[in-house]
């Protein structure tokens, strides 16, 4: 009977090494800058703390209904070939799926009040559309003026801080995905029709783009840059045509 | 022979610059050899080729910088020497610090009066045919002058430039270590398989006949069970490729091309034609006994299902033979998959597998239909009927529900390649009919896969808790649910491709309510536990409480995934492929415990424990080692083979790749031991686990009619 009892106890230590390891999932996040990363983050925090507690809940009451197991077989085992035993409350089934039902509404509602922030660009004056094209394996990046070059020849994508730039995105050939993963933002570049993105970028800096859709052999390395620049460095380069 | 006088003269020519000191190059030489005329290679000689693009277009012209930095300090005159080589294109010089160093080959070298410095300038002119890999072979000489070759020191480098159309790496590699441990496996398993049967006494030509056209269900449920262990394997052997791939930052192992070959294989594989037909491997077994029926309703299609799978694997396979298989992912993605853009055999060939694997489930599916609708023995009811069949029931509508939309996907795409009938065109959108169409038949698929899985968990928990399961009905009537909003939420998968904003959040809301009826079935498993008598020594148990707890991890992160703006960042990064491996790990899982459960039914014989155990930890720890620390890495695109050291993701991949290692091992214990027990496991019984369906009233194995004489039910018992 104690081996029995070991051997169930240690079963039973899989659930906390789970629950640690999926503990650990909110710290392994790369750290993220600009108005979206604000809204998703927020967004990724309220998501992980209530899966949290659904998980702390679902592995307690595991654990709990462990401890009520009996020593005696009990009266309502099957025996070989009988009818199956219906068991069961209907109240309770009812119950847990209005709790669940209820819970996941009010779950869509936060999300939806983020997908609205994401879908819906707070455009300014100084605002622009900037034309991302996706080709095997670069990005091709067109100004409203007509600046345009291509992230092979290793320039960075350059736009304002503290603009709202929105980006039509598209792919050239194939089915790209063009994504700036520090700003939580990403829109799929399907061939023949322009998909919308924007962004807020609040910090300069550099940070990568990445193809998050696999479009050939090179995939991995349609990697291009994208630079936040400061207001006025950013018009002197604009105003001057592409010249540094 | 004319190459090697080349060399000879060649080598004679350096020696002879050699003595005197004087940097240069060292053409002819294969750079890797390194110039001995300047001391020993050195790491601290940084070379750099500036201006190479990653994707040359034909015949435009590319200004290169050569340059190098380390090595010892100048003093004097002729501080610096390089050499570079093409395989394609034309070099254009600038300047007279640069010569061909040999007009026949693309190879350029600096002058007497180009030696003083560390940075030349030329021109490469890109060819006109841009299908082609070039590769720049880089030598510099970092010199200190002295006019003696004491101090110094050379470095080297190669550079690899695709073309813009350019089909790199898809074909088979045989200088590739990866290729050659694909074909060892295969010739492995061949070559083991046909020693075990060889030296077998028992097998001889009327076995053999037996085999090729039995229709009992019974053997053809073995057939299916071989048949996807092959599968399985070859499944595994192609995830260990990847890990190998990612186990460092920046490893050589594959090309792109292969490690797409292996992503898209992996995939199909496992998906279609391991996990998926697994389940009729124990379906086609068992379930005509759990309805006390003789046989499948038409045992003749019945074989032909199974053959048909075999056959539609290995076509797909076969693209690795002939010029490289699929690469464009398991999703087949337009137009990545047409003609333009994957010219080789290897999605003509994976459609064609396709078309078969469909076939063979559309005969199935009739077949189980029918059997179990029609062919329960007298007294069982369609409520009556074992939990086991119930979900094998909704799995087979599922199937007959949306495979044909797969069938007529990948008849239009093999359409498209074969005939030009340009379907999936990209003028009129076919990226998003192929994202429709894919992901209707894509997203109910899963429930296809899971749903075999969660009804082996159903038989073996009541089993070994000794009682009944709880909310039968409640779980019958979640698997309604669960099968109607499952063909309804497809778009989930679409979400950032610029779908109607409104149509999004419905398919939100759908999305989150799958985890209703499935957080129903999963507490009515764990209520079974209240007051109960868990036998916890009994593997079958062991394997299917560590799934459901697996399974949990899986589904808590699914629901993050429905949440449509979450799914902006998170959509085509590693969490969603650690999501949906824990997912169908846990099925995995489900399946193995069902394997322990149903073993002893099929052979006669016990699966031996202490391996059982061994078997059972190792997959355990190996599955939450490979992909708990994958969940983080929220900003790593999949499908992608190198990565920087700059981008922080080396410690987890590192420890997935263990895990990986470890699942692999754990399968090859479980492999051993099922073929060791087959004669040497400890006799079974007919009802080792006290089990209550019909198939436990029946002998181990049993008799080719079942039962007999037909069964009632109730099963009268004979105390």
């Amino acid at each position: 009977m104690s081996k029995t009892k070991n051997i169930s106890l240690a079963i039973l230590s899989i659930i906390p090494l789970l629950l640690t390891f999926f503990a650990i999932i909110k710290w392994f996040q790369s750290p993220g800058t600009g108005a979206h990363a604000e809204v998703y983050d927020e967004l990724f925090l309220t998501y992980w703390s209530l899966g949290m507690v659904v998980a702390v809940i679902v592995y307690g009451v595991f654990i709990w209904l462990m401890t009520t197991a009996v020593e005696e077989e009990p009266d309502d085992v099957r025996i070989l070939g009988s009818l199956p035993v219906e068991r069961g409350s209907a109240k309770i089934a009812w119950t847990v799926t209005i709790v669940i039902t209820a819970f996941l509404l009010i779950l869509s509602q936060i999300t939806f009040s983020s997908i609205d922030f994401f879908e819906n660009p707070e455009l300014e004056e100084d605002s622009f559309t900037v034309k991302v094209t996706g080709w095997q394996y670069y990005w091709e990046y067109e100004y409203p003026n007509g600046i345009t070059y291509t992230s092979a020849v290793g320039e960075p994508l350059r736009i304002p801080v503290d603009t709202p730039v929105v980006f039509e995105v598209i792919g050239g050939d194939v089915f790209h995905s063009f994504a700036l993963p520090e700003h939580r933002i990403k829109v799929d570049a399907l061939p023949s029709r322009p998909n919308t993105g924007w962004i807020l970028a609040e910090e300069t800096g550099t940070y990568p783009i990445r193809c998050y859709e696999l479009c050939g052999d090179d995939h991995t390395l349609m990697i291009g840059e994208l630079e936040v620049m400061d207001k006025n460095e950013f018009d002197a380069w604009y105003s001057g045509g592409g010249q540094q | 022979m004319k190459r090697s006088l080349i060399l000879g003269v060649l080598v004679a020519a350096l020696m002879l610059q050699g003595m005197s000191a004087v940097p240069s190059g060292i053409g002819g030489i294969t750079v890797d050899s390194g110039c001995m005329c300047h001391g020993s290679a050195d790491t601290d000689v940084i070379v750099d080729v500036s201006g190479l693009p990653i994707i040359y277009n034909g015949s435009e012209t590319y200004n290169l910088t050569i340059s190098f930095s380390g090595g010892p300090v100048e003093t004097g005159e002729n501080f610096g020497g390089f050499n570079l080589r093409a395989t394609q294109g034309e070099f254009i010089l600038l300047d007279d610090s640069v010569q061909f160093w040999d007009d026949s080959v693309q190879e350029l070298t600096h002058t007497e009066s180009g030696n003083n410095q560390r940075e030349w300038v030329v021109q490469w002119q890109a060819p006109l045919d841009d299908t082609d890999e070039v590769t720049f072979s880089i030598l510099v000489n970092s010199v200190n002058g002295d006019g003696t070759k004491e101090g110094d020191s050379w470095n080297s480098k190669d550079y690899t430039v695709d073309g813009l159309n350019s089909d790199g790496g898809s074909i088979i590699d045989y200088t590739n270590l990866s290729w050659w441990l694909i074909i060892a496996t295969i010739v492995g398993l061949v070559v083991i398989s046909v020693v075990l049967i060889m030296k077998n006494p028992n097998v001889n030509k009327a076995v053999i006949k037996h085999w090729l056209t039995t229709t009992n269900h019974k053997d053809i449920g073995m057939l299916y069970l071989w048949i996807t262990i092959l599968f399985t394997i070859i499944g595994l052997a192609l995830s260990l490729l990847i890990r190998i791939q990612l186990i460092v930052p920046e490893n050589d192992f594959m090309t792109g091309g292969l490690f797409n070959e292996a992503v898209t294989m992996h995939g199909a594989v496992m998906v279609l034609f391991a996990i998926s037909p697994m389940s009729f491997a124990f379906a086609n077994f068992i379930i005509p006994i759990q309805i006390g029926a003789k046989d499948m309703a038409f045992p003749r299609l019945n074989a032909m299902s199974v053959w048909l799978i075999l056959l539609g694997g290995l076509v797909a396979a076969s693209g690795f033979f002939l010029g490289g298989a699929a690469d464009a992912g398991w999703t087949f993605y337009s137009p990545l998959t047409s003609m333009t853009y994957s010219p080789g055999l290897g999605v003509s060939l994976a459609g064609a597998g396709l078309v078969l694997l469909i076939l063979s489930v559309s005969f199935s599916t009739i077949n189980f239909l029918v059997t179990i609708l029609r062919w329960r023995c007298p007294g069982m009811g369609i409520m009556q009927m074992p939990m086991y069949s119930w979900n094998i029931l909704f799995t087979v509508i599922l199937m007959l529900a949306v495979f044909p939309a797969l069938l007529s996907a990948v008849l239009m795409l093999v359409g498209d390649r074969v005939f030009g009938t340009m379907f999936f065109d990209p003028s009129i959108d076919g990226t998003t009919w192929w994202l429709h169409i894919f992901w209707f038949f894509g997203h109910p698929e899963v429930y296809v896969v899971l749903l075999p899985g969660l009804g082996m968990a159903m038989e073996v928990i009541p089993t070994f808790v000794r009682r009944p399961l709880y909310g039968r009905k409640i779980i019958i009537w979640s698997l309604v649910v669960a099968s109607i909003i499952s063909v309804l939420v497809w778009a989930h998968h679409m979400f950032i491709t610029g779908i109607n904003p409104t149509f999004r959040k419905f398919e939100t809301i759908g999305t989150e309510l799958v985890s209703v009826p499935f957080g129903l079935i999963y507490l009515s498993l764990l209520a079974t536990f209240y007051k109960s008598k868990p036998d916890w020594s009994k593997l079958p148990l062991v394997f299917v409480v560590g799934a459901i707890g697996i399974f949990l991890v899986g589904g808590i992160t699914g629901v993050y995934l429905s949440s449509v703006a979450m799914d902006v960042n998170l959509r085509g990064s590693y969490y969603i492929v650690a999501h949906f491996h824990y997912t169908l790990g846990a099925v995995a899982v489900m399946t193995l415990g069902g394997i322990y459960y149903w073993y002893p039914k099929m052979f006669g014989k016990m699966l031996n424990q202490k391996l059982g155990w061994w078997h059972f930890w190792l997959t355990f720890f190996g599955i939450n080692l490979t992909w708990i620390p994958l969940f983080g890495l929220t900003d790593m695109p999949r499908r992608i083979y190198l990565y920087q050291e700059s981008a922080g993701w080396e410690v987890s991949h590192l420890i997935a790749s263990i895990g990986g290692f470890v699942v692999f091992a754990a399968q090859l214990i479980f492999l051993y031991n099922f073929w060791v027990s087959m004669k040497k496991g400890e006799d079974a019984g007919n009802n080792p686990w006290n089990g209550s369906t019909l198939e436990w009233a029946t002998t181990s194995p049993p008799p080719v009619n079942n039962f007999e004489q037909t069964p009632t039910f109730p099963f009268p018992m004979e105390e």
